[in-house]
């Protein structure tokens, strides 16, 4: 985001609406899923996307990963554009940008070894010999905090923690720039949450990794990432720096997420803004603002045009028209 | 009658028969849930905390398990008292609904996707409260009302599908409420939902419980739900309490090291440390055919002594109303 410091991926006017199943008689319809986001990471930067069960911010995790194809807008990975290449163009990209998924239990072969997964990649785009293969397995085992002979076992064999540094090892073996991490802690319990947390904070620092951070767990993402990008309904509420953010949050739907989440201090006693209602359907999303059904600040004007994403204080982005309110921090203290 | 405990537990012990050998899922577990308040019962995956909800509505059997020894007696509004671990399955049919409900966390799994929600919310109260099929729906209107379904008259002919996951569990909570019962066992309720949704169902279940008088067990691994909902909270550990106090007495002083290891590991608990590491618990919990001899937490704490080791430590009072299992408890800070 800085201008002295070139963004490592730049995506502009990002857009994605899937055909949603339509009545016999009614008109095709579409799933709103992305609507113009736009956003870019630095060379060694963590940018946490943040946002509900709906959100959109999965889909754009997947258009950046290309396992998805933007309806609109653009993609650019260190200066290129990416959204439209072959397949045969698209390889050695592949290989630059690599996820990790929430799911342990769900995202790895269980008929395969450890060692194999790991080196699935390294197959692939064809890097080393089988045997400068099997000893980067084993340096790679190391690097995630897992024994050597892990090589030789299955997944299950495996804790959940374990087999998300699985995870981690399979992604970092192709030697990544940019790591897309899907809700990576978000099946974890907290004790091994938090090692996995510390290990990936080990690797940035050691391999220089450039993360997008996608959860809902905005604890996890004050911790870990240094800035913050708020989605709802497929678009960008607020963009700003971690501390800018939890501090000064500037849009009504940022303030609402950061009250909701419980505290873990009984002594704490907070007002909460409830948002009434569920969020609403993103085959007929709200005109103007999408927050507006929900917002406790909506005015009449809301429902007209939709807000774009504007520069309120260096670095920090909201899209809302109401400047005229003061919205509370995610910590009483500050 | 008020001062009496809704539930009292006492001893409960449930094992599973498995082809490796006997596994003790629940090793001699005791709490008591105060009358119209909220008991927290806290733990990792594998704890126990599941299957002692399940072991006090008598559903292990279907999973292999069965209760091996113990007793929970049941105080009605009434005043009578039944020792739920004793009674046969006929009369246990009545209790379950009317007198103690359950909300499970998958609100999807819970409910058949066959039947509309509505036939569902009138099954409970037609069974439990011998009324005509006109008044079950009026009912189960109301109830839909209460928990903020919008257009319940509508939306009670709708099927699970239709719902999205909040409602869904609404709808759980709906059929659970539908006959007043004195006991809500909540198993980790709001786990599968976002954070604006969950602080709407944390709302209603607190609104319903003043509203009602309820007791509530709420089962979670969320430490922050837990400071905002409970009054007692008892820590499990590999099958064990191995610590039980009022809820700031938890948060501020916990006696234990796993608790102390359990709140620093939450994001923002502690002070930022200036390389952003979170302090974290070594290793996993100890498979359940596998158990340490001695402290089961020993292999993991910083604490152990030989001591620790050697015999498992009592679950022994170190302040008023505080029970801690370690013989370091002395040691523990914050």
């Amino acid at each position: 985001m800085t201008d002295s410091q070139p963004a490592l991926l730049d995506v502009l006017g990002l857009t994605k609406r899937f055909n949603a199943p339509s009545n016999l008689f009614g008109p095709r319809r579409q799933v709103h899923a992305v609507e113009d986001v736009s956003f870019s990471i630095a060379s060694g930067e963590v940018l946490g996307l943040v946002g509900e069960s709906g959100s959109g911010k999965t889909t754009v995790g997947r258009m950046v990963m290309g396992l998805e194809q933007a309806t609109d807008g653009t993609i650019r990975f260190a200066g290129k554009a990416i959204g439209k290449l072959s397949r045969e163009d698209m390889l050695p990209i592949r290989r630059r940008i690599q996820m990790v998924f929430q799911d342990p239990f769900a995202s790895l072969n269980p008929r395969r070894k450890v060692g194999d997964l790991i080196a699935e990649g390294m197959e692939i785009h064809r890097i080393g010999t089988r045997a400068e293969q099997k000893a980067e397995v084993t340096r790679l085992l190391e690097l995630v905090g897992l024994p050597a002979d892990a090589a030789t076992r299955f997944p299950h064999e495996f804790s959940g923690g374990q087999r998300q540094r699985i995870g981690i090892a399979r992604a970092l073996a192709v030697k990544p720039d940019l790591l897309v991490a899907d809700e990576p802690v978000s099946a974890l319990d907290v004790s091994v949450q938090a090692q996995v947390l510390n290990l990936l904070q080990d690797l940035k620092e050691k391999l220089n990794l450039t993360i997008l951070f996608i959860s809902h767990d905005l604890a996890v993402v004050e911790h870990f990432c240094d800035r913050v990008a708020v989605m709802y309904l497929g678009h960008l509420m607020e963009v700003a720096p971690r501390e800018a953010l939890f501090a000064h949050p500037r849009h009504p739907y940022t303030e609402a997420l950061l009250s909701a989440a419980p505290v873990p201090d009984p002594t704490i006693k907070r007002e909460r803004i409830v948002m009434q209602g569920d969020i609403p359907s993103p085959v007929e999303p709200p005109s103007g603002c999408v927050l507006r059904t929900r917002c406790p600040y909506a005015l009449p004007a809301c429902a007209v045009t939709v807000p774009p994403l504007a520069e309120v204080a260096p670095g920090h982005f909201k899209a809302c028209i109401r400047d005229d309110i003061l919205l509370r921090p995610a910590h009483a203290d500050q | 009658m008020t001062d009496a405990p809704v539930l009292d537990v006492r001893n409960l012990r449930t094992v599973f028969d498995t082809p490796v050998g006997q596994v003790v899922s629940v090793d001699d577990v005791s709490f008591a849930i105060p009358h119209g308040k909220t008991l927290g019962l806290v733990g990792e995956s594998g704890s126990g905390k599941s299957v002692t909800s399940l072991s006090l509505m008598r559903l292990v059997g279907r999973g292999g398990g069965r209760v091996a020894s113990g007793s929970a007696t049941l105080t009605t509004r009434d005043g009578a008292t039944t020792d739920l671990l004793a009674l046969p399955e006929k009369a246990m049919r009545k209790v379950r609904g009317r007198d103690i409900a359950m909300v499970f966390q998958e609100p999807m799994t819970s409910l058949d996707p066959v039947w509309s929600v509505g036939d569902q919310i009138m099954e409970s109260i037609r069974l439990h409260q011998g009324v005509n099929k006109a008044e079950a729906r009026r009912r189960a209107v109301d109830m839909l009302r209460l928990v903020g379904i919008p257009a319940p008259e509508r939306r009670i002919d709708d099927f699970p599908h239709q719902l999205s996951g909040g409602m869904r569990q609404r709808v759980m909570i709906a059929i659970a409420l539908s006959c007043r019962p004195g006991l809500l066992i909540a198993d980790e309720p709001t786990t599968a939902l976002d954070v604006t949704i969950q602080a709407q169902i944390l709302d209603l279940i607190r609104r319903l419980q003043a509203e009602i008088g309820m007791s509530v067990l709420f089962i979670t691994h969320n430490l922050g739900v837990v400071a905002e909902t409970a009054v007692r909270v008892v820590v499990v550990y590999a099958g064990q309490v191995v610590e039980e106090a009022a809820v700031a007495d938890i948060f501020a002083t916990p006696r234990h090291p796993y608790t102390l290891g359990l709140l620093a590991s939450i994001p923002g608990t502690s002070a930022p440390t200036p390389d952003r590491r979170l302090p974290t618990i070594g290793g996993a919990p100890p498979s359940p055919l596998a158990r340490p001899t001695g402290c089961r937490f020993a292999p993991r704490c910083a604490l152990a002594l030989d001591a620790c080791r050697a015999s498992v430590p009592e679950l022994v009072e170190v302040a008023p109303g505080h029970k801690a299992r370690c013989i370091r408890w002395q040691d523990v800070r914050r």
